[in-house]
């Protein structure tokens, strides 16, 4: 029995939640239309992003990944219902759980996965490693927390500076939100109106502080004050994609900054040190994963209005099972970075330097 | 993260007391890891020993062994002064004997002086922190090439223990610093500047020389974090 795409309905509408608007007078429509060809594209790069995470738990327990490791699975929603409402050409920037933006900005898992394992087939030619991914576009993967935000209203300034209708969605999570220099980030974006999109990721833990315990307010979505805000369910990715389009709407129209709370949740701990239970249950994730697993979600809407069936999804499954296999044969086989790289990519556009090396009579070689 | 923080740190308190003259004195401790760990790359693998030992009004304290631990971070609460007290992760799982002495309950560590872990008379090394180890290793080696090296472990970045060196190299007439940081403007670089100033430099029979980290970001890939910082 083969079945033929005629056998399938080509698109439904879905009811989505209303979101909680701040400032705001209308929010993002409350259907969203998805065609079965998005249908399958979703749920394969979720699919992605989850078996690629999970993958790198594993080689994280091998030792063969070191040095920190912070897991998106959970968040898939977020990362691909961004991207599907903006373009490539747009700009984004985050924090440090950046597996699954970089993948969607357009990075390969293979090349995401060499740098896990520092090769020089890694998509930062394994100087970056986990937390310092980039693609053209997006400008990282950043380890200080809360850093990133300004850098991406920069961005967003020259979007604007320069007229090119682009914007720039920039990523925080709830623990960053309370940091100083996102609120003089706020006052900057809005004075100037930048075409920017602060995305609060909440997932209630900042490393193991729970919101209620970090912040005064955790009406994240409130916290611009003048820039107006959207709170939304986070493990809904046809709701992450309207709110999307809605704020780059909002954006390109010259009316400023817009600021999204995409409520969501990780499985994993912090990182791959923390086993992330110390400071919340197991029923806890158990519940999320049971209920609003964002994958799980998106499959349930398409199975139930005659989307896919369940072995074409399954087909895909298996699929992104062996790309995760190969892209990890890949990423621990291919060598280590020559040395001669050390010390390249110290300056742009200069001519050949010399570095010192450990002692002074080892001169390393420096271009550009 | 240090630098997300740094201005109250040399602003706010290394400052104060002097722009005060006097009135308001800043008795704090800063403590944290400091310098490279294992595979965490650029962002979190920078030593600031030389940032902060370039202010005025700050102490900086570098332990190395769980008695500096002890000993220095005792002194340094009791100290009226902002006190950066840097320390190291890799060293957080490296066990030392501790003398009945260093476990005692008051056990104090002075600010500003070195300690000599090793005597020797060819060659002087100077280090801080973990590098202490490898100095130590170094020594170990060397000494079955029948080169026996003063191994110091500075303890205190600043005030620096400048005479404690001076001694040492007017002894053995050759001086090595050994650190992780960034060669420029550095720790090794002070230390050799201050030789030349003093009067230890006429007892050198060699130029001084510094072994520092690589002069770039730190990498992730185990094959370059290996190559940047002295083995």
């Amino acid at each position: 029995y083969v079945s033929t795409y005629a056998d399938f309905t080509p698109q439904a509408t879905f009811d989505i939640k209303k979101c909680d608007l701040h400032k705001l007078e209308e929010g993002p429509p409350l259907q969203a239309v998805l065609t079965r060809e998005e249908g399958l594209q979703y749920y394969r790069t979720m699919q992605t992003i989850r078996r690629m995470e999970l993958k790198a738990d594993q080689l994280y327990k091998q030792k063969i990944i070191r040095g920190f490791c912070h897991l998106y699975d959970g968040q898939e929603a977020c990362a691909v219902g961004i991207e599907t409402g903006i373009n490539l050409s747009d700009h984004l920037i985050t924090a440090y759980r950046a597996h699954g933006y970089t993948l969607t900005r357009g990075g390969t898992v293979r090349e995401i996965m060499a740098e896990l394992t520092g090769r020089r087939g890694g998509i930062a030619k394994g100087k970056g490693g986990s937390m310092h991914m980039y693609t053209k576009h997006f400008y990282g993967g950043n380890g200080i927390v809360g850093a990133q935000v300004p850098l991406g209203a920069g961005v967003a300034l020259a979007c604007k500076y320069l007229g090119n209708n682009e914007i720039c969605v920039c990523l925080y999570g709830d623990g960053a939100a309370n940091q100083g220099q996102i609120f003089e980030t706020y006052n900057m974006a809005s004075l100037w109106k930048l075409p920017c999109i602060f995305i609060c990721e909440n997932n209630k833990y900042g490393m193991g502080t729970s919101v209620e315990r970090a912040a005064a307010s955790t009406d994240y979505y409130k916290r611009g004050d003048f820039i107006p805000g959207l709170r939304l369910d986070g493990m809904d990715v046809l709701c992450v994609r309207e709110a999307t389009k809605f704020a780059a709407e909002h954006c390109r129209s010259g009316k400023g900054p817009i600021l999204m709370e995409l409520q969501t949740y990780r499985y994993h701990g912090h990182s791959m040190s923390d086993p992330g239970v110390s400071y919340r249950t197991r029923e806890e994730i158990q519940e999320v994963r049971s209920k609003s697993d964002p994958i799980s979600m998106l499959k349930d809407r398409m199975l139930s209005n005659n989307m896919a069936s369940v072995e074409e999804l399954k087909e895909i499954d298996v699929e992104v099972r062996k790309e995760i296999e190969d892209a990890a044969q890949f990423a621990t086989t291919d060598p280590e970075p020559p040395l001669d790289d050390l010390c390249n990519h110290i300056f742009y556009n200069d001519p050949p330097m010399e570095v010192r090396g450990t002692n002074p009579w080892t001169k390393l070689k420096s271009v550009s | 993260f240090s630098m997300q923080a740094i201005d109250q740190v040399i602003n706010s308190a290394a400052k104060t007391y002097y722009m005060s003259a006097g009135l308001q004195p800043v008795p704090i401790v800063f403590r944290g890891p400091n310098g490279a760990s294992a595979g965490v790359a650029a962002q979190h693998s920078q030593c600031f020993a030389a940032w902060y030992g370039h202010c005025p009004g700050l102490k900086v304290v570098s332990p190395w062994s769980a008695e500096d631990a002890k000993g220095l971070l005792k002194s340094a609460i009791r100290d009226d002064n902002p006190v950066v007290f840097l320390e190291n992760e890799l060293m957080y799982g490296v066990p030392f004997e501790m003398s009945e002495e260093a476990q005692s309950k008051d056990f104090l560590l002075p600010i500003g002086k070195a300690k000599i872990e090793r005597q020797g008379n060819h060659v002087t090394l100077v280090s801080h922190s973990r590098m202490v180890s490898l100095c130590l290793d170094a020594a170990a080696v060397l000494a079955k090439e029948g080169i026996e090296c003063e191994v110091i472990n500075m303890r205190t970045i600043r005030p620096l223990d400048a005479e404690a060196i001076e001694t040492s190299v007017m002894k053995t007439n050759h001086l090595i610093t050994v650190e992780g940081g960034w060669p420029q403007f550095g720790v090794g670089a002070e230390i050799l500047a201050r030789i030349m100033e003093g009067p230890a430099f006429n007892f050198l029979d060699a130029p001084a020389v510094r072994v520092t980290g690589v002069d770039i970001p730190m990498p992730y890939a185990k094959i370059l974090e290996d190559n940047s910082i002295p083995q």
